[in-house]
């Protein structure tokens, strides 16, 4: 059994975060830049910065510690942990995504992609559009076709 | 790796930017209709919607969405009635799916979004369609000929992104099971050569599940899984775990055994008396194939001939959906109900949506795609 390893992550604005090796490689791009030696010690996260890389190695952390305990009750749990866990504002949320992309942690990146999904379900175009400030590049006519073409979605 | 961190909107630069790849990864979980409903938001948006890669990204994620159930019904009842529902389980509502050269035409199987119909007494036509985009594709015509018991089978094979079709039927004039396959896209179908003694197989509603069209296939003796590699055109037969086989004098019904394809795994439902028993198909390759016990439920319900039931799909442990088929006096009097089986609880839950006729000829589980 190895001993608990520790590594230190280096956010993109200058701070640094000592966490357990376990924890570190639940984001694969960590994990491979660890076994392939490229790793800096510290290990710098550019991209990301203190507030959301704090929130990552809260939800490694987490993970990690639920896959070690068996109780199927955990399970549950961790679900509401998990939505209580993207219950943030917008920005953070996608800033998680980005995070949660960009490190490649997979289980994050589902849950948080899962969750602007559910946000945007049942949506109108306009407000998609309003919720990723995506300006509407249709002409009136285009628009009118891409509607009709879809004409099912709006019934 | 992204270029560059740029902010994008006016006026609320606080929200930062997702790139392509990152909307892809959201878009694909989206229900079929919003996803749909993307396409208007912008250019970038409805060409990302429309490529292959992204919908082979919303075909894999389909797995873990609830699905829709598409029931044929029964033209007979009403006239005006749509021969295809599209059922929103989630949602509750239901979508009427018409298209007038599938009419009279039976869902004989669905992959991947499409479904393949045809008629249980003629050869042709067979039809493939999308419910969604209202797509459809005639297959070859093969003539006319005499034939029962006409079932087809739908599949894909991944390494040539092609979709082929297997059919299996009885030649009356012959007497004997012929098997055919052909490839969407060309002019006919090819016959198969399969062992003699296959022509006294009985075989029932095909799925397609891992590379493979499995069928349900008896003889008066024994029952068993035949499965067709759609790649290298092989069949397979699996048989059953010998704890399965019952007293070998008795033919089991075929609403005693089911295959079900769903949720990305391939089980088979034995219906004894009350309990439920799943067994689990495992394996890659069709070589590797094998049938496992996987789970038994108490139903706590005494079916009978007057009182049967399908498992239409598996939510999770905790949620199965039954099609609960109940008869009223004779046979003319059917009717159908879906209700949810909490197996933990030893619970029944009526699932009423509005729209669905108490009367419908099948109900399969379906993943819609565009």
């Amino acid at each position: 059994m190895a001993t608990s390893r520790k590594v230190t992550l280096l956010s993109s604005d200058g701070e640094s975060f000592e966490v357990e090796q376990s924890v570190a490689v639940e984001s694969i791009t960590i994990k491979d830049s660890i076994e392939e030696g490229s790793a800096g010690n510290p290990i710098p996260v550019p991209k990301v910065n203190s507030k959301i890389l704090a929130k990552v190695i809260e939800y490694c952390k987490k993970h990690v510690e639920s896959a070690k305990a068996e109780d199927r009750v955990d399970d549950e749990d961790l679900v509401a942990w998990d939505a209580d866990f993207v219950k943030v504002d917008q920005a953070t949320l996608f800033d998680l995504i980005r995070a949660a992309n960009f490190l490649n942690i997979k289980s994050l990146l589902d849950l948080t992609c899962q969750t602007v999904a559910d946000m945007i379900k049942g949506k109108t175009p306009e407000e998609k559009r309003k919720t990723f400030t995506i300006r509407n590049d249709f002409t009136p006519e285009e628009e009118e076709e891409v509607r009709r073409e879809n004409q099912w979605a709006f019934e | 790796m992204e270029k560059s961190e740029k902010r994008s909107g006016s006026g609320n630069d606080s929200i930062p930017y997702l790139s392509p790849e990152i909307i892809s990864e959201i878009l694909c979980k989206l229900p079929i209709a919003s996803v749909l409903r993307c396409r208007c938001v912008c250019k970038a948006w409805r060409y990302l919607t429309k490529s292959p890669a992204f919908i082979e990204q919303l075909l894999s994620s389909n797995v873990d969405k609830a699905p829709s159930l598409l029931l044929e019904t029964s033209c007979v009842e009403n006239e005006s009635t749509q021969p295809f529902l599209l059922v929103d389980v989630e949602q509750r509502r239901v979508r009427h799916i018409r298209i007038d050269p599938l009419e009279g035409l039976s869902a004989m199987s669905t992959c991947r979004g499409l479904v393949c119909v045809g008629s249980l007494s003629s050869l042709d036509p067979v039809y493939v369609f999308n419910p969604i985009t209202r797509e459809y594709r005639r297959l070859p015509a093969s003539g006319e000929k005499d034939i029962e018991d006409h079932q087809v089978g739908l599949g894909f094979d991944p390494s040539t992104g092609k979709y082929k079709v297997l059919r299996t039927y009885v030649d009356d004039d012959e007497g004997k099971r012929c098997f055919e396959v052909t490839t969407l896209g060309a002019s006919s179908w090819r016959k198969l050569d399969v062992p003699d003694h296959w022509q006294d197989y009985f075989v029932y509603e095909p799925v397609f599940w891992n590379k493979a069209i499995h069928w349900k296939a008896s003889t008066t003796a024994r029952d068993f899984l035949l499965s067709f590699d759609v790649c290298h055109e092989k069949f397979r037969k699996i048989s059953f775990p010998k704890v399965f086989v019952p007293d070998l004098t008795s033919i089991i019904e075929p609403t005693e055994l089911e295959l079900l394809g769903f949720g990305g795994r391939l089980t088979i439902i034995e219906h004894e008396d009350e309990q439920m028993r799943l067994w689990e198909v495992t394996g890659d390759k069709l070589e590797d194939l094998s049938i496992w016990f996987w789970d038994e439920h108490d139903t706590h319900v005494l079916w009978n001939p007057y009182m049967t039931y399908k498992v239409i799909g598996r939510w999770s442990p905790e949620f199965y959906l039954l099609e609960v088929s109940t008869c009223h006096g004779d046979v003319e009097n059917r009717r159908k109900l879906f209700t949810w089986f909490l197996p933990r609880r030893a619970n029944y839950l009526p699932l009423d949506i509005p729209g669905v006729p108490s009367m419908f000829i099948t109900a399969e589980t379906f993943s819609p795609c565009t």
